[in-house]
């Protein structure tokens, strides 16, 4: 029986990799940053991507999408872009005998994975549209509801520069991201190495490694990964310690946070860090996992307060201080 | 690629995949192997970081009752705690800590904590906290089976013994500290000041058998006021819980026995003296009045008793002589009558007499001795007793030392004011009394620099009956010092003033008298000044 488990891990470790390396032919660096878009893919959680131009947001996802053998959309958000042209909408076609029908026509939010490109630059309205169906895996037109297919996986990016006429995300609806990566500006070898790569005649190309089955049973085995009580103790810990009203409030937090993060937040931390767990060879989830977690998963969740705005105080500097600050359950 | 079968989550129906019948037991076999396995593990760790614990809590709390004590000690001059003190706050200090012990050996470590501490000190990430806390409450799935298994195999490998190593806490070396700077402290402390020395050796047992032996010197004594004043003071000072003020007036009772004492010599050397010069009158007893001018009284009884025969104890028996009965004063002023007159042969009742009172001078000069060298270590006894007392910070008798050399200076003092100062054939100078010389006459009159002219005042014991208050029979008997001449001047005070001029200097500058000798000379003339009023 565990030896079923023990192969059933180490798939899950092997398929995870593949995806990883396979993926690394491509982008450039920013391995962290891949892994944490698998473990919210594989934890059914969405992703919200903030980077300058350029860092290769787009190109992480498409790659992804052609590794895993699955079907990819891409969404320009602009400030014209209505819900219909996310969601599809309903069409008057003629069949052969003359009769006229409705018939709803697929935007392109149907599909595995979804790339909303600067969605800071869609109204709410638009933005909300995408949202209800990440939150609802399903979407709702002309009075009826269409399922979307599984895996569904919502990549979103984000612009941090350039904010004149954008719409930034509500937190409402930050909240609905499972984690948020940022992208960093790559090292000096690390461009030496996307020159090469983009400016030659044949770019490198990747293998689709994953099939979508695939994809949905590894979220089966995340989602069988038990949690000691201690370990769920030890995330709503963090939790609460970025609550300024909290008793187990940290004093960063008291001081720059407006709102600290929801059980959202919570449960972003426990499936990250089953994720995390998996990927270590574990088939239960530490206080060590959950901290590898805590900076994606928390730092959109936590609102930070004018103090903070006016002495340029990040979320990962309060987050970093609470890991540093919170202990682990004794017993 | 697709694994051959994939262990969902439990779900409602039960565990997915087909099993045989057997596979639960199989299963659940296997879990409680586990099981066992992990808690032996567990267990040990626990016992270790019990033993660890209780170490370092037993090292603490030592450690807080050896500060407790080295406070203690450093404190003692200061709050006057003796070593009864010292050893109940030792042993109430020592039950506290056999109680906190107790109750911290009682206290089990849980294996939920020692699961904590072997994934701390291993690194293992949690491991068997989560395995402790599946075992005991999680649904048992496939992955939970799993992870327990490999707990289990992890717990196998680890060695409780280096993991959580018997070692000897960090506080240990503070508690070494404190233990030296106790015996430091116990030592040094005593040595600190002169009275301490005192104290040091006046502990509890040996303050005992002091006072019992005083006790026991005082009943060998004739009774009398002088004694029984003594043992009321002996009496005051035994008691722990006596004030100061209590502890001082028994000290100054002792200094009045004393002093009494010191007086009944003096009258008892000056009617030797008359008695040997009497004496001188007479061939026959020319030696017996040279040992008695010599202070030899008990040789000169026997030549007495050698020339003559013992009369006393002729006398003896039935009924005394009428030498026997009466008083002393009495006889003395019959013997030195009769001895004085050379025309006349000497009788029987005339020695019986003058042998009477040798004897009773005699023994008057052994009480006297006696009761000043009781005095004196009552005196020590007292400065004791007063570094004991709470309430000692206020001593009023500051000013003068608690050595003996008050009482001896005082009983010196007596015995110049009632006691002729001879000079002997060589020139050397001679107090009258012998005995009064041992207890202090001796440093007294070198103290007081050139022998001086014997005073040309007597004082004479004058004994009175006490009437009692109902009118019945005579109470016991008492007695003053009544002066029998007046001091005659010899130099009119016009003359003094004008042989003797005084400088400036001499008037403004510092006393001539040395500094060490000035408390004696000023407890001198209080001495005198108090013997007057008496």
């Amino acid at each position: 029986m565990n030896t079923v488990v023990d192969r059933q891990i180490q798939a899950f470790r092997d398929q995870f990799q593949r995806v990883r390396d396979e993926i690394a032919r491509v982008i450039v660096g920013n391995e962290d940053v891949v892994a944490n878009v698998m473990t919210c893919l594989l934890a059914r959680g969405h992703v919200l991507l903030e980077g300058i131009p350029g860092v290769g947001k787009t190109k992480l996802v498409q790659t992804m999408a052609d590794a895993m053998h699955l079907r990819f959309s891409r969404i320009q958000f602009t400030p014209d872009l209505m819900p219909g042209d996310i969601i599809g909408t309903n069409i008057v076609r003629e069949d052969d005998a003359g009769r006229k029908f409705f018939e709803f026509q697929r935007g392109p939010i149907f599909a595995n994975m979804v790339l909303a490109d600067e969605i800071n630059r869609a109204t709410p309205k638009t933005q909300s549209a995408l949202l209800e169906a990440m939150q609802e895996n399903s979407v709702s037109a002309s009075g009826s509801t269409h399922s979307l297919d599984q895996p569904f996986f919502v990549l979103a990016t984000q612009n941090p520069i350039e904010m004149e006429g954008t719409y930034p995300l509500p937190e409402a609806q930050m909240d609905r991201f499972l984690f948020k990566l940022k992208l960093d500006f790559p090292d000096v070898d690390q461009l030496y190495t996307i020159v090469d790569r983009t400016t030659q005649r044949n770019e490198p190309q990747v293998e689709r490694v994953l099939e979508q089955e695939q994809i949905l049973d590894m979220r089966e085995t995340v989602r069988a990964i038990p949690v000691a009580r201690p370990v769920q103790e030890y995330a709503i810990r963090l939790t609460l310690a970025t609550h300024p009203e909290s008793s187990g409030g940290h004093e960063m937090a008291k001081k720059y946070v407006r709102f600290g993060s929801s059980p959202r937040g919570t449960q972003a931390l426990i499936l990250g860090a089953k994720v995390h767990a998996l990927m270590n060879d574990r088939v239960y989830v530490s206080c060590e996992d959950v901290r590898a977690v805590t900076l994606p998963a928390l730092r959109h969740r936590v609102l930070l307060n004018f103090e903070a705005e006016a002495e340029r105080i990040d979320p990962d500097q309060i987050l970093q201080r609470i890991l540093e600050t919170v202990p682990e359950p004794k017993e | 690629m697709v694994p051959e079968k994939v262990v969902r989550a439990p779900s409602r129906s039960g565990p997915a995949g087909r099993r045989s019948h057997a596979a639960p037991c199989a299963t659940m076999r296997l879990i409680m192997k586990d099981r066992e396995v992990i808690h032996a593990v567990l267990s040990r760790v626990a016992r270790r970081i019990s033993f660890n614990r209780a170490l370092r809590e037993i090292v603490f709390a030592a450690g807080v009752v050896l500060f407790a004590q080295v406070a203690f000690q450093l404190a003692r001059p200061t709050t006057g705690l003796g070593g009864m003190s010292l050893m109940a706050g030792l042993g109430l200090g020592l039950a506290s800590f056999a109680i906190y012990a107790v109750w911290r050996a009682s206290r089990r470590v849980p294996l939920t904590q020692a699961a904590g501490e072997v994934d701390a000190r291993a690194q293992l990430r949690d491991e068997l906290k989560s395995a402790c806390w599946f075992l005991s409450n999680a649904e048992q799935t496939p992955f939970v089976q799993a992870q327990v298994a490999r707990a289990a195999r992890t717990a196998q490998g680890v060695d409780p013994v280096a993991l959580v190593p018997a070692r000897a806490p960090r506080s240990l070396a503070v508690l070494t500290a404190l233990a030296i700077l106790l015996a430091a402290t116990a030592w040094v402390m005593p040595r600190l000041s002169h009275s301490w020395e005192i104290l040091a050796r006046a502990d509890t047992a040996v303050e005992m058998q002091d006072a019992g032996g005083l006790r026991a010197r005082l009943q060998q004594l004739p009774a009398g006021a002088e004694v029984q004043q003594i043992e009321q003071a002996l009496a005051v000072f035994e008691r722990p819980a006596a004030t100061a003020e209590e502890l001082e007036q028994a000290a100054r009772e002792v200094r009045d026995a004393a002093e009494r004492a010191n007086m009944r010599a003096a009258v008892a050397r000056e009617a030797l003296d008359r008695l040997a010069g009497a004496m001188q009158g007479r061939a026959e007893l020319e030696h017996v009045a040279r040992a008695l001018e010599q202070g030899r009284v008990q040789e000169a009884m026997a030549l007495l008793r050698e020339a003559h025969g013992d009369p006393l104890r002729d006398a003896g028996g039935g009924t005394r002589s009428p030498a026997a009965q009466e008083n002393l004063q009495k006889a003395l002023e019959h013997a030195t009558r009769e001895l004085g007159d050379d025309g006349t042969d000497l009788d029987r009742e005339t020695l019986q007499r003058a042998l009477r009172v040798m004897q009773d001078s005699d023994q008057t000069l052994q009480m006297r001795r006696e009761v000043t060298e009781i005095a004196r270590e009552m005196q020590e006894f007292h400065a004791w007793s007063a570094l004991r007392s709470p309430y000692s910070s206020g001593d009023p008798d500051q000013s003068s030392p608690p050595e003996s050399g008050n009482i001896e200076l005082r009983s010196g003092g007596t015995s110049q004011q009632g006691v002729r100062l001879r000079l002997d054939d060589d020139g050397s100078q001679q107090d009258g009394s012998g005995v009064g010389a041992g207890a202090g006459d001796t440093p007294t009159r070198e103290l007081m620099g050139a022998p001086t002219a014997r005073l040309d005042v007597e004082l004479q014991l004058e004994a009175v009956q006490v009437q009692s208050t109902g009118g019945g029979d005579a109470g016991d008997e008492s007695w003053f010092l009544a002066p029998t001449r007046e001091q005659a001047a010899t130099a009119e005070f016009a003359a003094v003033r004008e042989g003797r001029s005084y400088t400036r200097a001499e008037i403004m500058g510092p006393p001539s008298i040395p500094l060490r000798q000035r408390q004696l000379v000023k407890d001198y003339f209080i001495n005198l000044h108090e013997s007057q009023d008496q």
